[in-house]
């Protein structure tokens, strides 16, 4: 009876070793490979998953079949079964574990520190494109600091939505924010560096762009900021995540990677419709 | 035979505690407000049972929802009028459905099952203990963790429904009060006071748990318990330990020089060049202001303002706020030629 | 002879109620002096089943100009001096949801008057009416719903925004009375059947606030009242 039990182990491991072969499995027929990457960033990240997903992989095989091992020799042990301890007595045997599971979860972080840190722990290049996001019940609006190079001040008491004042610009006192323009959609040129300056109008936001490797939560009084670079042309969907209230589910806008030329074409268009 | 500082033989002494002790009679005392650590076991059981229940039925629920938005689902309108009107599920009666379901799960289910239930049940156990070190402390966390579970379920009928803000319920969505959506005034507030209850209730139990631990191990089970439980969840902290001492220590070795998150409002990306408002000293030449100005790799820009101030752009390699407190000093060694200086609006 | 009297002292009974219970007008134009502020186009790209629905985009409606510096959307009413009007209309008005816009841009409705709000788009709306006198509330509509119908109980311009949609707005005029109108393409507006007596007619547009007039009605004449009010340019 107990061997069947370590038959089970091993039929439950091998099965569930099966979505982390077709995860790694890139470029397959199977559509659970991760979306295309379209940042500089995030192929060291997509690695460091795989990296993960192997090496957690084999050892739960690992220790699946090890388990399974030790059923099927004392599932139905006769009298004169001798059963052996741990070399070294229940100290070592937890020693052992300590540092075979600690040496694997050290590993995956020396590895993965690399991919994070370069996203996070380095500063945006000083000519990056700065754009500032806002987060809002329950849209996105970016800003683009106009021919001026400069982004106006903003004020939380201007904010007029009818009147698509989303960022409470006073135009009427502010020179500097009288050509800043204010679109729905993020559209950047390709193969640049994005500065995103972002801030929360209400509560917690999140901006998720899944082929970019990117999410930062907007924090309701913080001014955060992230930075990418996008290497190819498409329109790509920045969804929320994190539950904002009743239009999370709605919350969305558009990523509009553009060549260069395209990208002044539609500053051009926007400038004129100011 | 081990003897007691009075003189009492063992015998003596059980015989005395089990007068005292002798096991309940009645059926509540045995079933209901048990001292025993098996009992309480069970009945954090039953209790993470019935949750997963309820959190599988809201489960089910929210799938029916996801696939057919507009199917009135029968007898749904019985548990809320205005969140199901007619059978049929609002997007908000969604969000307070998918709050309910998480917080059940992960605060009565995922927390009672593996540590309370299971822990309870078997720790006293597997250290050959006779109960856990407080049975009332026990009996009361399962019957505060109980009190928890019927506040939480209280929030579903309350007029407005249960809170939308998701069992993680981060603020502000979840501080602002009714303004927020149905479930936010009442709800969210029944909801806080049974998390919070329920936290004084796990409380208690860790409490009980490592007293437990600590102090009934039997001399022969020591050996092995000194390391099975303390140490698989040390085990686990540890290595939540390294994960966060290598975020620091080694992510930072890794990336040498530049400081650590920049932000938006104190970005600390190198620059080029700092502007400073700069006077200089009515006694200085032209020639040696002309020669500070080449040594510090400074250009005037704009000036003179009136009272003489100039806007010197000195060029630098390094982080801003750190060049400029250099700058700064040099130039107050320097007060034969610059009188004062002050820092300039960034043009940015 | 006695034949004609009588008709003539029937015809004279006949017309005498026009005579005591007048049949007075007001009307006359809204117009604008200055630079209005441009009206800014909307980004619906968060919204494709809406966006899809229009060639060029839409722009904020909150000045809306006519022809010869008129203006529309101009709520027009007599805000004192009307007879009492205790009971509302029976007739609803309706507030339809549509393209990601309301229609029309600002309703006018008396008090106690119900009013219809339909959902004709594929998404979901939820409509919030942002009242300080009146009770403040806000109902979502997917889409395929019935209508909803609600009321205001006191006087009261109450902007209305969409939860959901950002850019959305509107506004209820709820009223005391029925003598009231909306200027329109031509930036006109006409208050008939207004019985004889001294009025005060106010104009209302949601940016540049309220102007009063005083008129006296003595009969069924005409009495031309404008209001013109100074645009500003942000």
């Amino acid at each position: 009876m107990g061997k069947v039990f370590a038959v089970i182990l091993v039929v439950i491991a091998l099965a569930s070793a099966v979505p982390i072969i077709t995860h790694t499995w890139y470029g397959s027929r199977i559509s659970l490979s991760p979306p295309e990457d379209i940042s500089t960033h995030g192929h060291a990240i997509d690695e460091q998953l795989s990296e993960t997903m192997i090496e957690a992989g084999l050892l739960f095989l690992a220790a699946q079949s090890l388990l399974a091992f030790f059923v099927w020799t004392f599932a139905d042990p006769k009298d004169d079964t001798e059963i052996k301890t741990f070399p070294g007595g229940a100290r070592a045997m937890v020693i052992t574990a300590l540092v075979l599971v600690g040496t694997e979860i050290l590993a995956l972080g020396v590895f993965g520190q690399k991919a994070w840190a370069n996203v996070y722990f380095r500063p945006a290049a000083p000519d990056a494109l700065e754009i500032q996001a806002q987060a809002g019940q329950f849209a996105f609006y970016f800003r683009y600091p106009g021919v001026d190079g400069k982004f106006g001040q903003l004020h939380p008491d201007k904010i007029d939505e009818g009147n698509s004042n989303f960022f409470g610009l006073d135009p009427a006192n502010d020179v500097e924010s009288r050509d800043d323009i204010v679109a729905g959609e993020l559209a950047i040129p390709v193969q640049r560096e994005i500065h995103l300056l972002m801030h929360a109008k209400d509560v917690g936001h999140s901006f998720y762009v899944r082929e970019l490797r990117i999410q930062q939560d907007f924090v309701p009084g913080l001014d955060l900021s992230v930075h990418f670079t996008a290497t190819k042309v498409g329109k790509y969907e920045i969804v929320c995540t994190q539950l904002c209230g009743l239009g999370h589910y709605n919350m969305k806008a558009y990523l509009n990677v553009m060549s260069q030329d395209d990208f002044e074409g539609w500053m051009k268009q926007k400038v004129s419709e100011q | 035979m081990p003897t007691f500082p009075r003189g009492e033989l063992m015998s003596e002494v059980s015989a005395r505690a089990v007068e005292h002790h002798a096991p309940p009679q009645s059926f509540v005392r045995k079933h209901v407000f048990s001292l025993d650590h098996k009992v309480i076991g069970k009945q954090y059981y039953a209790l993470a049972l019935v949750a997963v229940l309820i959190g599988m039925a809201l489960s089910w629920l929210m799938r029916i929802h996801l696939v057919w938005p507009n199917a009135p689902i029968p007898g749904l309108q019985l548990l809320s009028k205005t969140g199901a009107p007619g059978g049929v599920m609002t997007p908000e009666y969604y969000l307070s459905l998918l709050t309910m379901h998480g917080t059940l799960m992960v605060f009565f289910v995922l927390t009672n099952a593996p540590f309370a239930a299971f822990g309870n049940y078997f720790l006293p156990i597997q250290i050959g203990a006779e109960d856990m070190a407080f049975p009332r402390f026990n009996m009361m966390s399962f019957w505060i963790t109980f009190l928890a579970f019927s506040i939480l379920v209280a929030a579903f009928f309350v007029p407005d429904g249960p809170p939308i803000s998701g069992w993680t319920s981060y603020a502000p969505l979840s501080a602002v009060g009714s303004d927020a959506g149905p479930g936010e005034g009442l709800g969210q507030t029944l909801w806080g006071l049974s998390i919070f209850v329920f936290c004084i209730a796990s409380l208690l139990g860790s409490l009980n748990f490592i007293a437990t631990t600590l102090d009934l191990r039997t001399k022969v089970a020591e050996f092995f318990s000194a390391f099975a439980p303390r140490t698989l969840a040390f085990a686990g902290a540890a290595a939540a330990l390294v994960i966060l001492l290598q975020a620091g220590v080694i992510g930072s070795m890794m990336l040498k020089g530049d400081a650590g998150y920049g932000v938006a409002s104190a970005p600390n990306v190198k620059v080029d060049s700092i502007d400073l408002y700069v006077n200089f000293a009515q006694q200085a030449t032209s020639d040696e202001v002309t020669k500070f100005l080449r040594s510090h790799q400074a250009s005037i820009v704009e000036g003179p303002k009136g009272a003489g101030t100039y806007r010197v752009r000195f060029a630098v390699t390094g982080l801003p706020k750190e060049e400029l407190a250099r700058l700064v000093k040099d130039m107050q060694q320097n007060r034969n030629i610059v009188s004062s200086e002050f820092e300039a609006p960034a043009t940015k | 002879m006695r034949k004609r009297q009588l008709f003539a002292v029937l015809f004279v009974i006949m017309v005498s109620p026009a005579w005591l219970f007048g049949a007075g007008t007001v009307s006359g134009k809204v117009t604008y002096t200055g630079t209005p502020a441009k009206q800014k186009p909307i980004d619906m790209s968060k919204e494709p089943s809406c966006a899809k629905q229009y060639t060029t985009p839409v722009t904020t409606e909150t000045i809306v100009t006519g022809p010869n510096n008129t203006l529309q959307n101009v709520v027009v009413y007599v805000s004192a001096g009307a007879p009492d009007e205790s009971t509302a209309p029976t007739q609803a008005v309706t507030f339809t949801q549509k393209g990601c816009r309301y229609l029309p841009h600002v309703l006018a409705m008396q008090t106690g008057q119900q009013v219809k709000v339909l959902n004709e788009d594929q998404t979901s709306h939820n409509i919030h009416p942002l009242a300080k006198v009146n009770r403040e509330w806000n109902k979502s509509q997917p889409p395929g719903t019935p209508p909803l119908s609600e009321k205001f109980d006191k006087e009261e311009f109450i902007p209305v925004k969409c939860n959901v949609h950002p850019w959305m707005r509107g506004y209820f005029a709820v009223l005391k009375t029925s003598y009231y109108a909306i200027s329109g393409d031509n930036g006109s507006f006409s208050l008939p059947s207004l019985p004889p007596g001294k009025y005060t007619i106010t104009a209302w547009q949601e940016d540049y606030g309220t102007q009063t007039q005083d008129v006296t009605i003595t009969g069924s004449e005409t009495k031309t009242v404008d209001f013109t009010f100074k645009a500003k340019p942000y």
